[in-house]
């Protein structure tokens, strides 16, 4: 018997000094405590001392002192982590455990525990936690969405950006691969999961940019990049990847495409224009200097609208300010002319036509009209309805004591009213000479601006 | 009379700038062709083959207003010839008329009289 008693405490012996743990013993009160064998985690200590003061970080006393203090009380085993100073003096994270050990009143005689280091486990959760964190906040700001796909249970994990992009709430649905298929765009579902198959099969990366068709029918661009991972037999497991919303990009690159497109045909056209204007200019002139002057004149007026149009970011041109603008080009002086007329704002395609006009009115006024004499011009204008259409009427009228030659020719500036006027703005143009000067008449619905960029031209 | 490149050729010119439009009609009217129209809309096409035949269409894409690939199908389903005059590009072209004829802004008189002599050989 006293054999067999030796013989298992030697065992006993044996692996308190095999373990890795600390073993310990307290007194009753739980305020002492001894190394009784074991790793000695708290280095080389003789006899009972304050453990809680001599080893407990400071910050974690209070609370350690409160958790001995319950289970004295309640006579239950105590089980506590917290950080204590190593012999090193630096700090690591103790998990202790301790029973009460009774006499034969059920009083506590003692505690008998062991404490295991865990500084390790700690560091990794920390680690674990911060990366994880890290994860999360770089996702949200870089409004990545996120997934990990179980191949093998067909689970699905979404970060909370991901559910948004997909048009869900964050944990509205439980993911799988029918509510992710569910949200692709109809015409790019076939694509992306062949794509998603040829990954899996080939080990390459997942890469892809699709459209997401969210509930609301709004219409949302991604680029998603994945990657499969594989068991030992090859067998793929995990699928892991990331998003982005690339909506906006795609809509700026069309926006540049388009506005690309459309400067190109601009550019053409005008030259196109410049070159027919320069030919319509021609036949009456006999002298080049002449021509060359009106030519200049006219392509001059067509570079003012440009940049009126430049300056006023609503894309339309105010009449006012457009009449006011060619006469003072013309150096008209105020008491030679009246201008008056509600606020009219024309498309910038209107203004062209109508500065061009006003131009050419202006231009001849002073060489043989109202202008060029002890005459005045009254331009008034006045807005109208026809067929449902907000319509403009322009009047230019001239008065001068006589009139220097009888014009009989249809010139430029005639066609532009007579003709142009109809034919791109689907309104009328008249022209009448009479003894005292010219009476315009030019008249036209106001329309908004067809094209993206300023006039059609 | 009949020497000149599109004697007797019946034209639709479809521009909506009007300088561009009078000019393209100068040009293919010195060449000896019947401008039957000159319109910066689209046009009516019933009510213009109600006047006669039409040989070729020349269309601006841009109208302004909107482009004008719609008519061209029109064109394109009553067999009547037609040629892009534009400022874009071909690849602007969308699928279904990406093989038709083209000529890009600004076109000078004679490409375009001869791509329309080419088009319309043999039908005048």
């Amino acid at each position: 018997m006293e054999l067999a008693l030796r013989h298992s405490e030697n065992r006993l012996h044996s692996l308190i000094e095999a373990t890795s743990d600390l073993i310990f013993r307290m007194n009753p009160e739980g305020t002492l405590m001894e190394q009784v064998g074991g790793n000695d985690l708290l280095g080389d200590v003789e006899g009972e001392s304050d453990w809680i003061e001599g080893f407990v970080v400071a910050a974690d006393r209070a609370a350690v002192r409160e958790a001995v203090d319950a289970a004295v009380a309640a006579r239950t085993p105590i089980e506590i982590e917290h950080g204590y100073v190593r012999p090193d003096g630096k700090v690591g994270w103790l998990y202790s455990r301790a029973v009460p050990v009774f006499d034969e009143n059920r009083t506590i005689t003692e505690w008998f525990g062991m404490s295991t280091d865990i500084t390790n486990r700690r560091l990794t959760e920390r680690q674990l936690v911060h990366g994880a964190q890290m994860l999360r906040v770089a996702s949200e700001i870089g409004k990545v969405g996120l997934w990990d796909w179980n191949v093998e249970t067909g689970e699905i994990y979404w970060s909370d950006e991901h559910y948004r992009m997909e048009g869900y709430e964050p944990g509205e649905v439980v993911p799988n691969f029918d509510v992710w298929a569910e949200r692709v765009h109809p015409d790019d579902r076939a694509d992306a999961e062949a794509k998603i198959a040829k990954a899996m099969e080939s080990g390459e990366d997942y890469v892809n940019e699709y459209r997401v068709r969210h509930p609301d029918g709004e219409i949302v661009w991604v680029s998603a990049r994945g990657r499969f991972l594989y068991d030992e037999r090859g067998q793929p497991v995990r699928m892991l990847g990331a998003m982005i919303d690339t909506t906006q990009r795609r809509r700026e690159e069309e926006w540049q495409k388009l506005l690309v497109a459309e400067l190109q045909h601009r550019v053409r056209n005008l030259i196109g224009m410049v070159r027919s204007v320069a030919r319509l200019s021609a036949p009456s002139h006999r002298h080049v200097d002449e021509y060359v002057d009106h030519l200049i004149g006219r392509l001059q007026a067509m570079g003012r609208t440009q940049s009126t149009l430049t300056r006023s970011p609503g894309r339309s041109v105010d009449l006012s300010e457009l009449v006011r603008e060619e006469l003072l080009v013309h150096a008209v002086q105020d008491d030679k002319c009246h201008v008056d007329g509600p606020e009219v704002a024309l498309s910038p395609h209107a203004a062209e036509i109508v500065t061009l006009a006003i131009h050419e009115l202006a231009t001849n006024s002073i060489k043989y009209g109202a202008l060029g004499d002890t005459g005045h011009i009254r331009i008034v204008w006045t807005r109208g309805r026809k067929d449902g259409k907000p319509w403009v009427s322009l009047r230019w009228q001239e008065t001068a004591p006589v009139r220097k030659t009888k014009q009989t020719r249809k010139g430029f500036g005639r066609k532009l009213i007579e003709e142009r006027v109809p034919y791109e703005l689907q309104g009328e143009g008249r022209f009448a000479l009479h003894d005292t000067g010219v009476l315009v008449e030019l008249e036209f619905p106001l329309s908004d601006a067809g094209s993206i960029l300023d006039t059609r031209s | 009379m009949t020497d000149r490149t599109l004697s007797g050729c019946r034209i639709v010119i479809l521009e909506d700038d009007y300088y561009q439009a009078s000019d393209c009609r100068f040009i293919l009217e010195q060449e000896g062709a019947h401008v039957v129209a000159v319109t910066s809309r689209i046009p009516d096409l019933s009510a213009l083959l109600a006047q006669g035949r039409i040989d070729v269409v020349l269309i601006d894409i841009n109208l302004g207003y909107g482009l004008s690939f719609d008519f061209a199908r029109e064109l394109k389903g009553q067999a009547i010839p037609f040629v892009f005059l534009t400022g874009y590009d071909a690849a602007m072209l969308p699928d279904d008329l990406a093989g038709s004829a083209y000529l890009s802004k600004p076109a000078d008189g004679t490409r375009i009289v001869a791509m329309l002599a080419e088009m319309t050989k043999g039908a005048v």
